[in-house]
């Protein structure tokens, strides 16, 4: 589904250059779960942003789904992002003018999807991450591991092929952060290929592979759990 | 005192102590950093502050005009102000007699004076072939020198103008005639008569309403008629030390002052018969019927600005007007501080972190107040800096200054420094206040743990400040477009007569009995269609006469009479409405055809005008019995600022007329009139002919809302620059605020378009929502204004909406890059934003 073939990215600051990721090969299948491991600055969300389409590689070429994707117009990358990904952040990033039922509602309303359908699906992802009590609140008005539920909840809700979490848990305490995890098991569980940077190994362990990524490369590749084929 | 100056003393040691300089080299760092924001709260705010002194010295130089003259609060102008035959007026001419005549009666006048223009220019013939122009060639009073304040460079002021023929020079025409020293020189003029230079006068101050280049003694014209009721100078008093001019009269009638009422008093019994007599009413008669003949007092130092007389020496200022330009300017410099005060909140946003942990180590309230405060006032006075550099450039090149040529900018400023400096702090005290508290409100904590609540608080009170930015604008632009609207609808309206095509001919009176070879003459000359004679033409329409209608002879009706000959209606174009054009000179001795306008048919009360009878006296004992021949459709002959007035047009003698008017079968072009001008000097090499368009002539009625016009437009642009700059500028701070939304939105799968609306939205609610307050502004504004001409273009919503649009379209043009450089950045960056 994902294919990474050389893939290299260089941050340019004024008159300094940063090699954030040098020489990816990574081929990610349908339904896999993986986890990216690595020290900070090594490049793992870098990599993360170049999966989801938030970024561009410097270098290297990028197939998704067969098609090369490394190199298209930012509107053809909107467009793949809406129909493949999801994004689940460790700062949450949920707007802060939005309720929360605005805020799951978000990508429904990018897809063009009816009102009528939107608010069904929303009742539907709110009821199941029991956040229905909460729907006309604001970010700011829930706990961390709240605002990340949502973040979840938001990141379903369109029912995306792959969800790409980076450091989901991180802001979280260890209850709330096994919350999240348990329900990204499931997601995968039900057919969503996850991707998922993380720093706790015990968690990178609930995933099939975890890659170790160091100074921007691959550096080893382990199978924790086979994968259950759809 | 003391305790103010104690505190002021106490809040210099605090701008100046070590923390204070640390707050301000931060400031500086902050502000240089933000090249972008700075350069528009400069550069804003320095344009803003440009208009804005800009127009305060225009209005100042405007306020001045004659306040130089010795005793200027005591030296007035006479004018009369009647109601005549149910119309009134109010004319700046007097009669000859006044001057001395009523000095009997008035012991309070001190001094009085005469000014006299003749309706044609003069030519010297020696010592140069040249003409001294009618509009600046004065014959005064010999008292002109003790009077007014000119400075007389050579010769005696108390004796330079007592004897006939003398001729005082203003300095640059005493050096055009009489290179080596002019005084004691002859000029020969016109039938070789002989002036003697007795005097040189500094050259004409630019403010003042008597425009000179030379002066002749009055006694060396012959005044056309020295009765009392003959109006055609202007005479001047200079009152007596401690004469209340303002004093009200012991009986008050109309509101005459007590002096007013004493030369009314004079006036009547002097001229009473007089006035009766051509009248046909006794004053007594006239009160009843609730008309007036009285004369009134103008300070000589108001009459630029308030007077708006019939005959006036010179074109005047309205204070309307002036209102208008300084209301602008004031619109404009509030525009400037609200996008100083508007960015400088929104800037605080990136600020937060350091005025927290400024609290946290222990600064004062007062003193963190202080810093932003003396930041907005260190940006006021750079601005005001390149302000004074914008002043200097421009206005030199501004409409402001054509209508003062020569006024010293500098000095000016140097006048106005203290205003202008207090306009400067206290544009940089409003612009930084609110900013100042707003954030000194909360406590550290508060301010360190809701970094995101001051990036976005504030927005409401932002988002009105654009509001009001805008309405600011609209109503500028919208009141500029009414002001434009206006002078293309007096340029191109159907005044009832072909405008085009006209050009007329002033003083043709030496012709005397050769009209006809002169009428040959022209038309022998290429595209000339039709030669017409007249004593007046439109723009140029003699006064009124008293008439009585046929029917009913105990009333007395004041009407314009007009003397032309057959062809006048031809050339001009003018519609029959009712009977014909072909006028007899007199039938009898007494009775004679006329034409009259629909309007005098109305002002009548004439059913069946045609044949109808008019009587008009002549002198004390003839009556001219006038019979109606035809009507004429009404056609403006005064200005659109007045309504039609009644009209009586006969055919006359020829030895009257003043204008020849020619009709030419094409768009008048310069040599045309080139053609006329160099065939006339052939002619009639002794007769000093002066041609204008028929359009020319009309256009001096409007040249005061033309400049109007003009200066509202360049501060229209400063007006929408400077409001764009700021919406530009906010937007770009917005987009900051929420660049990381953008890139959630992003990742969401937001395309351009929503995010276009997104961003957008927004900022055209709130111009939509100025668009709304400032429609009823707008409306009121442009009628206050249009409400000055009896026939005007009338105020519709489509063309408020054409601005509105107008504006719009320059929004989207001032926020297009923005929003294409934030939309088409990697929401990866996006993201990486905090």
């Amino acid at each position: 589904m994902i294919e990474l073939i050389d893939i290299g990215k260089v941050f340019k600051n004024k008159d300094v250059e940063t090699k954030a990721l040098s020489n990816i090969n990574l081929t990610v299948s349908q339904g896999e779960f993986i986890s990216i491991m690595g020290p900070s600055g090594c490049g793992k969300s870098s990599l993360l942003n170049i999966i989801g389409l938030i970024d561009s590689p410097t270098s290297g070429m990028y197939l998704l789904n067969r098609k090369l994707v490394s190199n298209i117009t930012e509107r053809d990358r909107t467009s793949q992002r809406k129909n493949n990904f999801a994004f689940i952040f460790q700062s949450f990033n949920l707007i802060d003018d939005l309720t929360v039922l605005e805020n799951i509602e978000l990508p429904l309303v990018y897809q063009k999807i009816p009102q009528v359908e939107r608010l069904r699906s929303v009742n539907e992802v709110l009821e199941r991450f029991n956040l229905k009590h909460r729907a006309g609140y604001f970010p700011n008005e829930l706990s961390g591991g709240q605002q990340q539920l949502v973040a979840v909840a938001r990141a379903v809700i369109a029912r995306p092929k792959v969800i790409l979490a980076d450091e989901p848990t991180g802001n979280l305490d260890s209850t709330h952060g096994e919350d999240i995890i348990q329900e990204l098991v499931k997601l995968n569980e039900s057919g969503t290929t996850i991707i998922m940077v993380t720093h706790s190994l015990m968690q990178a362990q609930r995933s099939h592979r975890i890659i170790h990524l160091f100074d921007g490369h691959v550096v080893t590749e382990t199978f924790s759990r086979s994968i259950n084929h759809f | 005192m003391v305790t103010l100056l104690q505190r002021l003393s106490r809040v210099l040691l605090i701008i100046f102590n070590f923390r204070m300089r640390n707050f301000l080299i931060v400031a500086l760092r902050n502000l240089l950093r933000n090249k972008e924001y700075f350069f528009i709260n400069v550069f804003g705010l320095a344009v803003g502050m440009a208009c804005a002194i800009m127009v305060m010295v225009y209005v100042w130089e405007q306020s001045k005009f004659d306040t130089f003259h010795p005793a200027s609060e005591r030296l007035c102008r006479v004018y009369l102000d009647s109601k005549l035959g149910g119309l009134e007026s109010k004319v700046a001419v007097t009669s000859p007699m006044f001057a001395n005549g009523l000095k009997k009666y008035v012991p309070e006048i001190e001094q009085s004076c005469r000014i006299f223009k003749n309706d044609r220019d003069i030519p010297v013939l020696i010592p140069v072939s040249t003409l001294l122009d009618r509009r600046t060639l004065l014959y005064v009073d010999s008292t002109f020198f003790d009077i007014f304040g000119f400075k007389l460079i050579e010769g005696d002021p108390k004796t330079c103008l007592n004897k006939p023929r003398s001729i005082v020079l203003s300095q640059s025409v005493a050096k055009l005639l009489f290179p080596g020293g002019a005084l004691g020189k002859i000029i020969t003029v016109e039938n070789d008569k002989r002036w003697t230079v007795t005097g040189i006068v500094e050259d004409c101050p630019a403010n003042s309403h008597l425009n000179y280049k030379s002066l002749v003694s009055i006694s060396s014209v012959v005044l056309p008629d020295m009765g009392w009721t003959s109006l055609y100078l202007y005479t001047y008093y200079r009152f007596k030390k401690g004469t209340d001019l303002n004093e009200p009269a012991t009986s008050p009638y109309l509101g005459l002052s007590a002096i007013e009422d004493k030369l009314l008093k004079g006036f009547l019994l002097e001229a009473g018969d007089d006035l009766e007599k051509s009248m046909g009413l006794t004053i007594k008669e006239m009160n009843e019927k609730d008309e007036y003949f009285v004369l009134r007092l103008q300070r000589v130092s108001d009459i630029h600005l308030y007077s708006h007389l019939k005959y006036e020496n010179t074109q005047n200022v309205n204070i309307q007007t002036l209102l208008i330009i300084a209301g602008i300017s004031i619109l404009i410099i509030l525009i400037a501080c609200i996008n100083y005060a508007n960015l400088s909140i929104a800037r605080l946003a990136g600020r937060v972190r350091e005025i927290g942990i400024r609290k946290i180590l222990g600064s004062q309230r007062r003193e963190l107040s202080l810093q932003l405060l003396a930041e907005s006032l260190t940006i006021s006075f750079i601005s005001l800096f390149f302000a004074l550099v914008i002043v200097e450039i421009v206005y030199p090149n501004t409409i402001l200054t054509q209508q003062i040529p020569g006024s010293d900018i500098q000095s000016l400023l140097f006048k106005l420094s203290p205003i202008i400096f207090c306009i400067t702090f206290f544009t940089g005290v409003i612009a930084g206040i609110y900013p100042a508290f707003y954030i000194l409100r909360f406590s550290p904590a508060t301010i360190l743990s809701h970094q995101k609540v001051f990036s976005t608080g504030g927005k409401g009170f932002r988002g009105l400040l654009v509001i009001i930015q805008f309405v600011f604008s609209l109503v500028i632009i919208f009141s500029t477009s009414t002001i434009y609207r206006q002078l293309r609808y007096v340029q191109q309206i159907g005044v009832g007569f072909q405008r085009d095509k006209l050009l007329v001919i002033q003083n043709i009176v030496g012709l005397e009995g050769d009209t006809n070879d002169f009428r040959s003459h022209l038309m022998e000359l290429k595209n000339v269609e039709s030669v017409s004679y007249s004593n007046a033409v439109p723009g140029k329409v003699l006064g009124m006469q008293s008439v009585q209608n046929g029917k009913d002879r105990t009333s007395n009706l004041m009407m314009y009479m007009m003397q032309t000959d057959s062809l006048f209606f031809q050339t001009y174009g003018m519609k029959i409405a009712q009977g014909s054009f072909n006028l007899v000179k007199y039938k009898t001795k007494d009775t004679m055809d006329v034409i009259v306008n629909e309007e005098a048919v109305k002002y009548l009360g004439l059913k069946n005008p045609i044949g109808s009878t008019i009587y008009r006296k002549i002198g004390d004992t003839s009556t001219h019995c006038l019979i109606i021949k035809g009507v004429v459709s009404n056609f403006n002959f005064e200005s659109l600022h007045t309504r039609i007035q009644p009209l009586i047009i006969f055919s006359g003698g020829m030895e009257k007329i003043k204008f020849a008017t020619i009709r030419f079968s094409g768009t008048i072009t310069d040599r045309d009139i080139k053609r006329v001008k160099e065939h006339l000097e052939k002619a009639y090499p002794k007769i000093p002919f002066f041609q204008f368009s028929m359009n020319e002539g009309l256009g001096e009625y409007y040249k005061e809302e033309k400049s109007t016009g003009e200066v509202a437009v360049v501060f229209s642009f400063f007006a929408i620059f400077i409001a764009c700059m700021g919406l530009y500028s906010l937007l770009a701070l917005t987009t900051v605020f929420r660049t990381k939304e953008i890139g959630i939105r992003k990742v969401l799968g937001a395309g351009i378009k929503e995010l276009v609306m997104l961003l957008s939205k927004e900022i055209f609610k709130l111009i939509s929502i100025a668009g709304l307050i400032a429609l009823p502004i707008s409306f009121l504004l442009s009628y206050y204004w249009l409400d000055r001409f009896a026939y005007h273009v009338s105020l519709n919503l489509a063309n408020y909406l054409f601005v509105f649009i107008a504006v719009f379209i320059v929004a989207v043009f001032t926020i297009y890059r923005q929003l294409w450089h934030t939309i088409n950045s990697d929401p990866g960056d996006s993201l990486r934003f905090e």
